[in-house]
């Protein structure tokens, strides 16, 4: 077996050890990376910055744990940004495990901000309403009557009552919400297109994995999205931004997740490129050296 | 009346939906509302129907003795295991999902998500597998995507930029090598030539192609991603979505009755 059909059938042990050591290396060393926002993130970032105190963003959690290294920083970075601007914030979930996560996002930024030494409220700054199945039947319910599609929120809270939660008591429907992000691994987003976009012109937003961000790209042309945030690089394009805001205004740092695993990502990517490289250099000496052979 | 009433209920549900969605005034968007809680209703029944088929289907293996049977004794403990452990957690707690509550703090954070996010992580090993073994330009189309894939994968991450000078010339001096060690073992002195004029050839794109993305990697990443790409996932869902509405025009219609089966 000359040297080349050798490397050809490297065993996979080799090159899933390449990968690993690749990619534990920026995460265990905690190489930030510097990132650049691109444009689809600019346009989350900038309607969000520009968004009045007082105004509603609705997140929806719609992806499980295999999404969370790309999309719970992400969800985490929005929601840290919308409460520095004084923006209310409410979350849901169309997906039964991302109610858990959902959860764990707003606890985490609740408890941030706490350390921060700005506490939130409850009801008044943030409220979660869970889980609720339906999907396509959710969404538009929100836009007919919001109290009767979340009568009550995760905690069993009456959504209408004015004392304990005085920012649901006062939505009613997408008239109220300025702004819908729909965090999905799924094709949620579309969903949201097509009912709250089409039926009720709500303002929609999506973050996604970098594998589905193909899918999503010609919905911001058509204006149907105001902006798409694209897998793990736009988590940590916002990450960083939001960092920077919350390190100026509360001089408190929030924990790097993202701009770790982004590393992390980029040295994979490079990792892959030189397999594809090696590998196709041994399939071509090899069909070389077959040719001459015969 | 085992057939017509199902069909019957489908063509009032689906007409009544598309009627609310051109006129969303009464009484057609409070019948659209009432169907909506129906549907949420119905479609939790549905998690039944699911819970029934897994169960049958494991407690069939284990009671047949099929193959790869402890995998299905697996299913059916973790299944019942999760569902106790839920009831009883969320009872105690409130809420399954409360800070205190066990199910979150031990088998949701500490089994579920690490067991789905490995799950997932593996993917990323056989991807490299995949690429170093299958990923080979053996057609003018193929090598096409092969150096696409490549620009989009650089141009997609922080250090793309940088990376791009590294990655295009350890490509080019590969290439380089082979064609000196081509020239070294051919006789043909035409051969010999045309082995050099290519490697020359190669030498001076490589050149000005390096300045070119150097700098312009990520326009010329959303350039592809922006025009070539969007152009063909529209095709492919005008298509899809002309499928959809002919499909559910058939089901409203009852001449496809394949989910009553």
């Amino acid at each position: 077996m000359s040297f080349w059909e050798k490397l050809s059938k490297l065993p996979r042990f080799w090159i899933y050890l390449g990968l690993l050591i690749v990619m534990i290396l920026p995460i265990v060393l905690k190489i930030k990376a510097h990132p650049k926002m691109g444009l689809e993130t600019r346009l989350v970032y900038d309607y969000i910055d520009h968004m009045k105190p007082g105004s509603v963003l609705l997140m929806n959690f719609t992806y499980g744990p295999s999404s969370m290294p790309e999309l719970h920083p992400m969800a985490k970075a929005v929601m840290r940004h919308a409460l520095l601007r004084g923006v209310k914030v409410i979350g849901m979930s169309l997906n039964i495990e991302g109610t858990g996560l959902g959860l764990d996002v707003f606890n985490s930024v609740a408890k941030e901000f706490q350390e921060a030494g700005h506490p939130l409220q409850y009801g008044k700054d943030y409220v979660y309403l869970g889980y609720k199945t339906g999907y396509a039947m959710v969404i538009r319910g929100i836009g007919g009557d919001f109290h009767e599609t979340f009568p009550v929120d995760y905690f069993g809270h009456s959504t209408s009552d004015e004392e304990t939660m005085p920012l649901t008591a006062r939505i009613h429907n997408y008239d109220d919400i300025d702004l819908v992000i729909d965090f999905s691994a799924s094709g949620s987003g579309a969903t949201w297109i097509t009912y709250a976009y089409q039926q009720f012109n709500q303002k929609i937003a999506i973050g996604i994995t970098a594998v589905m961000g193909a899918d999503y790209q010609q919905y911001i042309r058509t204006g149907q999205l105001v902006g798409l945030l694209n897998g793990m690089k736009a988590a940590a394009d916002y990450e960083a931004a939001v960092a920077k805001l919350m390190e100026k205004e509360l001089h408190y740092t929030p924990p790097p997740y993202a701009t770790v695993g982004i590393t992390a990502v980029t040295w994979a990517q490079l990792y892959l490129i030189l397999m594809v490289i090696v590998g196709n250099l041994a399939f071509f000496m090899i069909r070389k050296q077959q040719r001459r052979r015969r | 009346m085992k057939r017509e009433i199902p069909l019957l209920i489908s063509f009032l549900a689906g007409t009544l939906i598309v009627i609310s969605l051109f006129v969303p005034h009464p009484p057609f968007n409070k019948m659209e509302e009432t169907l909506n809680s129906w549907y949420i209703i119905v479609s939790g029944f549905t998690f039944i129907l699911g819970i029934d088929s897994l169960l049958l289907y494991n407690w069939d293996k284990i009671r047949r003795k099929g193959k790869d049977w402890p995998f299905a004794l697996t299913v059916i403990l973790s299944f019942v295991v999760t569902l106790v452990w839920g009831i009883v957690s969320g009872v105690r707690t409130g809420h399954i999902f409360s800070t205190n509550s066990t199910f979150r703090n031990y088998f949701y954070l500490y089994i579920y998500v690490p067991l789905q996010a490995t799950m997932f992580a593996i993917l990323s090993f056989f991807i490299a597998s995949a690429a170093y073994r299958a990923f080979r330009a053996r057609s003018l189309n193929a090598t096409l995507l092969l150096i696409t894939a490549s620009i989009i994968m650089l141009g997609r991450v922080p250090l793309g930029n940088a990376a791009l000078i590294p990655v295009l010339w350890i490509a080019v001096l590969l290439v380089a090598w082979v064609l000196l060690l081509e020239i070294k073992a051919t006789t043909s002195a035409s051969t010999r030539v045309g082995y050099l004029l290519m490697l020359i050839l190669m030498v001076v794109i490589a050149v000005p192609l390096t300045k070119f993305l150097y700098g312009n990697l990520s326009a010329a990443t959303d350039w592809i991603m922006d025009i070539p790409q969007m152009a063909a996932k529209r095709g492919i869902m005008l298509g899809l979505a002309l499928g959809g509405i002919a499909v559910s025009l058939r089901i409203i219609l009852g001449i496809e009755r394949s989910y009553m089966s």
